[in-house]
């Protein structure tokens, strides 16, 4: 293979593997706020033993189906 | 031992159902490039990507262990969340009408074009070929790859189990296409990208509250009431989609 073909190819790879996690800047950016909400704030809010379980996990459900509401409208629904 | 069931079978089952997927488009491509362009080729091309893919998780692998857990926890767990909620965002949108369902037939059919069908068949090393087929293998394997960390990385000897997983899925694809010599297309793809998508969204979740420390109600069992949670949330969202398609004035949709 050229080497054109090599950097294509590794190129094509790479952008592969960043698509895998991120399609949506948008969405991927609110799953990450979430995450690091969930890390450096909810254990520290002196919640009830299972409440920042369940608020972690009801923001994601959140976010999962405002993203999918979202990319339905943008595709025209 | 059922704490052992608990963790073990779902790695298993998301392991082996998320490869299945994964190498199934795998297989549709190097099928394609073996029927278009010789079949020394496609599988030299192939077996590469697999190669460097070993080399990949040689390298990979230790160096998870020598990261402390919470960090890996963490790391792995928001990766998880990234990619098993674009997977089921994508399937609620396919579940929904919004975009189309894969056709490996029509992927098929559209690689045997691209790749030049009818006389362009060759003995020797074909240096297209090998590049299509290497891409392919490259990028679905990654995805494999990823998965198995995902779901086994957690430091309670998971990985063995999940890699058992993505093994089955590789060797009842490989028996399929070898077996059909055409697409594998009877597989409800959508539903298993959706299951998976639900368990990858749970085990995230899962991962980053452990390495977070956020104490989970039932312990190890939350796992159950997460993949509930995120499989109701996902088709009430696919419920919600389709009204609001349903109510959408004619000629809106793209």
């Amino acid at each position: 293979m050229s080497e054109n073909r090599v950097m294509g190819t590794l190129r094509l790879i790479w952008d592969e593997v960043w698509g895998l996690f991120v399609d949506d800047g948008v969405f991927a950016g609110a799953i990450v706020v979430w995450v690091v909400i969930g890390w450096r704030v909810l254990p520290f809010m002196g919640l009830r033993d299972w409440l920042p379980a369940v608020v972690f996990f009801a923001g994601l459900a959140v976010i999962l189906s405002l993203g999918a509401l979202r990319a339905a409208s943008q595709r025209g629904t | 031992m059922p704490a052992d069931f608990i963790h073990a079978g779902p790695s298993v089952l998301a392991a082996f159902l998320a490869s299945l997927v994964e190498f199934v488009e795998a297989l549709t491509v190097v099928l394609a490039v073996g029927a278009t362009r010789g079949w020394r080729s496609a599988l030299g091309g192939s077996a590469s990507a697999m190669l460097v893919l070993l080399v990949l998780v040689a390298v990979i692998g230790p160096l998870l262990t020598s990261i402390p857990l919470g960090a890996v926890q963490l790391t792995l767990g928001a990766l998880a969340l990234l990619f098993g909620m674009r997977w089921l965002r994508k399937a609620i949108l396919r579940s929904a009408g919004v975009i189309p369902l894969h056709d490996e037939d029509a992927l098929y059919a559209r690689q045997r074009e691209a790749l030049g069908a009818g006389g362009l068949r060759r003995s020797g090393w074909d240096a297209m070929a090998v590049s299509a087929a290497f891409k392919i293998t490259m990028i679905e394997g990654i995805e494999v790859v990823f998965i198995v960390i995902a779901v086994g990385a957690s430091g309670r000897g998971l990985l063995v189990p999940a890699a058992l997983g993505a093994l089955a899925a590789f060797c009842v694809v490989v028996l399929l296409g070898a077996a059909l010599r055409r697409p594998v297309s009877m597989i409800p793809e959508n539903i298993l990208k959706f299951a998976v998508g639900v368990l990858l969204c749970s085990y995230g979740t899962f991962w980053v509250g452990e390495g977070a420390s956020i104490p989970w109600p039932g312990g190890d069992l939350s796992l159950l009431w997460l993949c509930l949670g995120f499989l109701l949330a996902a088709l009430g969202t696919v419920s919600l989609v389709t009204r609001r398609r349903a109510l959408a004035p004619a000629g809106s949709a793209r």
